[in-house]
C-alpha cells in the first residue's frame, strides 16, 4: 500500500535501523491510515447524523420498554456522539423525558463504547473478526447491564433534578444544510480527536519497537491480565480512537486478544471525568453500581474471549 | 447582558466557544459578561441536549454548534 510505501520511504530516509526504525516505521504508517479513514468516516456518518438529532433520538425510545427499546438505544448509542461529555446531556433529556431507567442506562453505556468512527478504523488495524466481537459484546455488555440496573430498582438513586422543555420545532435541513452541519462537524470532532490518536499512536510505536515480547506474554497474559486491564482502563479517559493503536501492537507483541478487548472497553466506557459529570445527577450508590456492573461485563467478555479464542 | 455557555468538563468545543465568545466581547466592546457553566443538572434544567449551549440573559440562544467569530457577533448584536 502507499503509505506502506511511504513509512518505509522515511525510515530509509533518516537511515533508521532496529527497534528505532520499527517505532517510526509504525508511526508514520499508522498516522497516516489512521487519518485518512477517519477523514473519510467522520464526514460519512456526520452527513447520517443530521438525520438522528438527540430530539430525535429520544422520540424514538418515548413509550418502548420491552427488549426493542434496549435494542434501539444500543443501536443510537453506537451512531451518537463519542465523547461522554456529550453523551450525559442526552441521556438527562431522556431521563427528563421519563423514556425507562435501563434503556438511559443502556445508552449511556453503548454511546462512549461503540461508536461508527471506531467500527471503521479497527478492522484496518486488527480485523473484521475482532471488531464484530468488540461490537457484539459491548452491545451485549450494554443491554445486560441497562437491564439488571433497573431490575435491582437503581433509578432511586438519580437525583431529583428539573428538567427544561426542549419542544424545538427542528426544520428539516437541506442537503446543502446537511453537508454543512456534517463538515462543521468533522472540523471540530478531527481537532478533537486528533490528540488522542498521535499519542495513542505514539505509545503504540514505543510498544512496537522497544517492549520485549516476552515481558506481554509473561506478565499480560493470565486471567490476571484482564484484571489488569479492566483496572488500569476504567479511570483513564481517553478515546477509543486513540487506544487503538495501543492495543494494536500490544496485540502484535503477543497480548491475548480478550485482554485487548477488555481493554479498549474499559478505557472507553468508563473514566474518572465521566464519574465526576455523573456525580451531579446521580447519588455514588448508583455510579458505583454503574461502574461494578460494566467493568465485570467487561471483565467476563475479556476473560470468555481468552479461554474460547 | 450576560452570556453563559453551557458545557460539561471535557467538551473542548465548549471551552473553545468560550475562548471564542470572550474573544469578540473584547473586539467589539460589547457590555456582557462571559461565563461557562458545566454543571449536568442545570444542562437538563435549561432542556440542552447537544452541547454547547449558549445563553443570553436567561434565554437559550442556541445549542449544539460551534459558530463562527462572525455569526457570534451577528448574534449577540441582535441581542443588544
Amino acid at each position: 500500500m502507499v503509505f506502506d510505501q511511504f513509512a518505509t520511504a522515511v525510515v530509509d530516509f533518516l537511515g533508521l535501523e532496529g527497534a528505532l526504525r520499527a517505532a517510526v516505521h509504525f508511526w508514520v504508517y499508522d498516522t497516516l491510515k489512521i487519518t485518512a479513514m477517519l477523514l473519510a468516516v467522520i464526514f460519512g456518518v456526520g452527513y447520517l447524523r443530521t438525520y438522528f438529532p438527540p430530539e430525535k433520538i429520544r422520540a424514538y425510545l418515548e413509550g418502548k420498554r420491552a427488549i426493542t427499546g434496549y435494542a434501539i438505544a444500543a443501536g443510537l448509542g453506537i451512531v451518537s456522539p463519542f465523547c461522554s461529555c456529550s453523551t450525559i446531556p442526552i441521556f438527562l433529556g431522556m431521563v427528563g423525558a421519563g423514556i425507562p431507567f435501563g434503556i438511559t442506562m443502556t445508552f449511556l453505556a453503548v454511546s462512549p463504547m461503540i461508536n461508527e468512527a471506531a467500527l471503521v478504523v479497527l478492522p484496518g488495524v486488527v480485523g473484521f473478526r475482532l471488531t464484530a466481537l468488540y461490537a457484539v459484546s459491548g452491545v451485549t455488555i450494554g443491554m445486560t447491564s441497562g437491564y439488571l440496573l433497573n431490575k435491582a430498582g437503581m433509578d432511586r438513586y438519580i437525583k431529583e433534578f428539573e428538567f427544561g422543555d426542549t419542544d424545538v420545532d427542528i426544520d428539516e435541513p437541506t442537503r446543502r444544510e446537511r453537508a454543512q452541519q456534517a463538515y462543521a462537524e468533522s472540523k471540530e470532532l478531527l481537532r478533537e480527536i486528533m490528540p488522542y490518536v498521535v499519542v495513542g499512536i505514539g505509545l503504540g510505536a514505543v510498544i512496537h519497537g522497544y517492549v520485549p515480547q516476552e515481558l506481554v506474554t509473561s506478565y499480560l497474559s493470565g486471567p490476571l491480565g484482564v484484571l489488569g486491564a479492566v483496572a488500569v482502563g476504567v479511570p483513564i479517559y481517553t478515546n477509543i480512537l486513540g487506544v487503538i493503536p495501543v492495543v494494536e501492537s500490544l496485540i502484535g507483541k503477543g497480548l491475548p486478544i480478550g485482554t485487548g478487548l477488555a481493554f479498549m472497553m474499559s478505557v472507553a466506557a468508563l473514566s474518572l471525568p465521566q464519574f465526576m459529570i455523573l456525580s451531579k445527577v446521580m447519588r455514588k450508590e448508583l455510579i458505583a453500581s454503574f461502574a461494578v456492573t460494566l467493568g465485570s461485563g467487561i471483565l467476563f467478555i475479556g476473560l470468555l474471549f481468552n479461554a474460547v479464542i | 447582558m450576560n452570556i453563559t455557555i453551557y458545557g460539561p468538563e471535557g467538551c473542548s468545543n465548549c471551552s473553545q466557544l468560550k475562548e471564542k465568545t470572550q474573544a469578540v466581547v473584547e473586539e467589539h466592546g460589547f457590555e456582557a459578561e462571559v461565563t461557562k457553566d458545566g454543571d449536568a443538572a442545570k444542562l437538563a434544567a435549561k432542556g440542552i441536549m447537544s452541547t454547547p449551549g449558549f445563553e443570553i440573559d436567561d434565554e437559550i440562544v442556541f445549542s449544539g454548534s460551534n459558530p463562527s467569530k462572525e455569526e457570534l457577533v451577528e448574534i449577540i448584536d441582535d441581542w443588544a
